[in-house]
């Protein structure tokens, strides 16, 4: 069914909200952080279009790692993770090669349908 | 001696740590997702399920106990199934209420990618957080909870993932992706043909990258954003925001007036 928005009263204290943030907000740099700010906006028309918007956030995230790289190279940091560095991941080795067994069931069906 | 010290007033360091906790009756995916989330912050500390649903201060408290601050509160509401999640900023505020949606876990078989455990990630936010000034304070919680601080001790040293936080339709969307430094194979990338072009100057002329999601989704619906932590005056509240329980009511009053109409 259709929700009919109702009017309300609503606050938004603009100076307020600028006297808190200045309150709190922390004076640091991009290595104190990592934090970046995408400078172009994203173009999405229609956010219930999931492979435009997926697309426009895919393409932030990727300007944001591949600016990161120059800025850490730039500092003479090390970015990238060896081939020789191990350490514990994030999600474990079998729900790995579950992910990799799903990958290749998945192509498989497709071989096997055309 | 002491005339360098006074001279140039060193930055206090950048330290966050943060106390992710629950409500009581939590339900597995909306525990699964909270879990997800410590696992991305080795500064975060995790705590017990919060016995009071009415008294929520006491997460404050919590948080000194635990020289945590920042703080997550992930609150479950079981009647419409709601999750809400807190994002504050121990003890003096502000802090901001969620209501999350479209939650996808990193255990979907769809989301391929992997990192270190504990690796520091790239935040990344939209243009859009620093155009209004609810957005602003959104911006500066997120980073003091998201972005892992250089001081945390269990942090990687090497970068392996980004966290996309981009706003569409006034909501905030969180995407987790693992970089991997090889161009991305042609099945893998999301391009479609209208972009094409744009892909590929980028694949020729930038560092050769790709991204592989690694999970977990989620949105958030900025609801209100307190003055205190857990307290205090309101600053702002979201006028498109409506509440499960009005859904479900104007729902029944339209099914009531439907019987109505057929019975007069």
């Amino acid at each position: 069914g259709d929700i009919v928005p109702v009017e309300r009263t609503t606050v938004n204290d603009k100076a307020a909200l600028e006297r808190v943030l200045a309150s709190f907000k922390s004076d640091t740099t991009f290595f104190d952080t990592l934090t970046l700010t995408n400078p172009k906006s994203l173009a999405i028309t229609d956010p219930e279009n999931d492979l435009e918007r997926e697309l426009e956030f895919y393409k932030q995230a990727l300007w944001a790692a591949q600016h990161a790289e120059t800025l850490f190279s730039a500092a003479s940091l090390p970015f990238h993770r060896p081939e020789d560095y191990f350490a514990e991941m994030l999600k474990t080795d079998a729900h790995m090669s579950t992910i990799r067994q799903s990958l290749l069931d998945e192509s498989a069906g497709i071989k096997a349908s055309e | 001696g002491d005339g360098e010290a006074t001279e140039e007033a060193p930055r206090p360091p950048y330290k966050q740590r943060v106390l992710v906790l629950s409500s009581r009756g939590i339900s597995q995916r909306q525990r699964h997702l909270m879990n997800d989330l410590t696992g991305l912050l080795p500064h975060a500390k995790k705590d017990a399920k919060l016995d009071s649903k009415h008294q929520l201060p006491l997460v404050n408290e919590l948080c000194d106990l635990s020289s945590c601050n920042n703080a997550l509160f992930f609150e479950a509401r079981r009647k419409y199934n709601d999750l809400y999640l807190w994002a504050a900023k121990a003890p003096n505020g502000p802090s901001i209420r969620f209501h999350v949606l479209n939650t996808h876990t990193m255990d979907e078989l769809k989301m391929t990618g992997n990192c270190l455990k504990g690796s520091r990630p790239i935040v990344v936010f939209d243009k859009q957080f620093d155009e209004s000034p609810h957005f602003k304070v959104i911006k500066e919680v997120l980073m003091n909870i998201f972005a892992v601080p250089k001081t945390a001790r269990r942090a990687k040293p090497f970068v392996d993932h980004v966290l996309n936080i981009s706003i569409a339709d006034g909501k905030i969307w969180f995407r987790n992706y693992q970089i991997l430094d090889i161009p991305p194979a042609d099945t893998e990338a999301p391009t479609s043909s209208s972009t094409g072009a744009k892909g590929k100057a980028a694949k020729q002329d930038g560092p050769k990258m790709s991204l592989n999601e690694i999970g977990p989704r989620f949105v958030l619906q900025p609801v209100k954003i307190f003055e205190g932590s857990f307290n205090g005056a309101t600053l702002y509240e979201n006028k498109e925001f409506v509440p499960s329980s009005s859904v479900a009511g104007a729902y029944k009053n339209a099914r009531a007036s439907k019987y109505k109409g057929r019975k007069g």
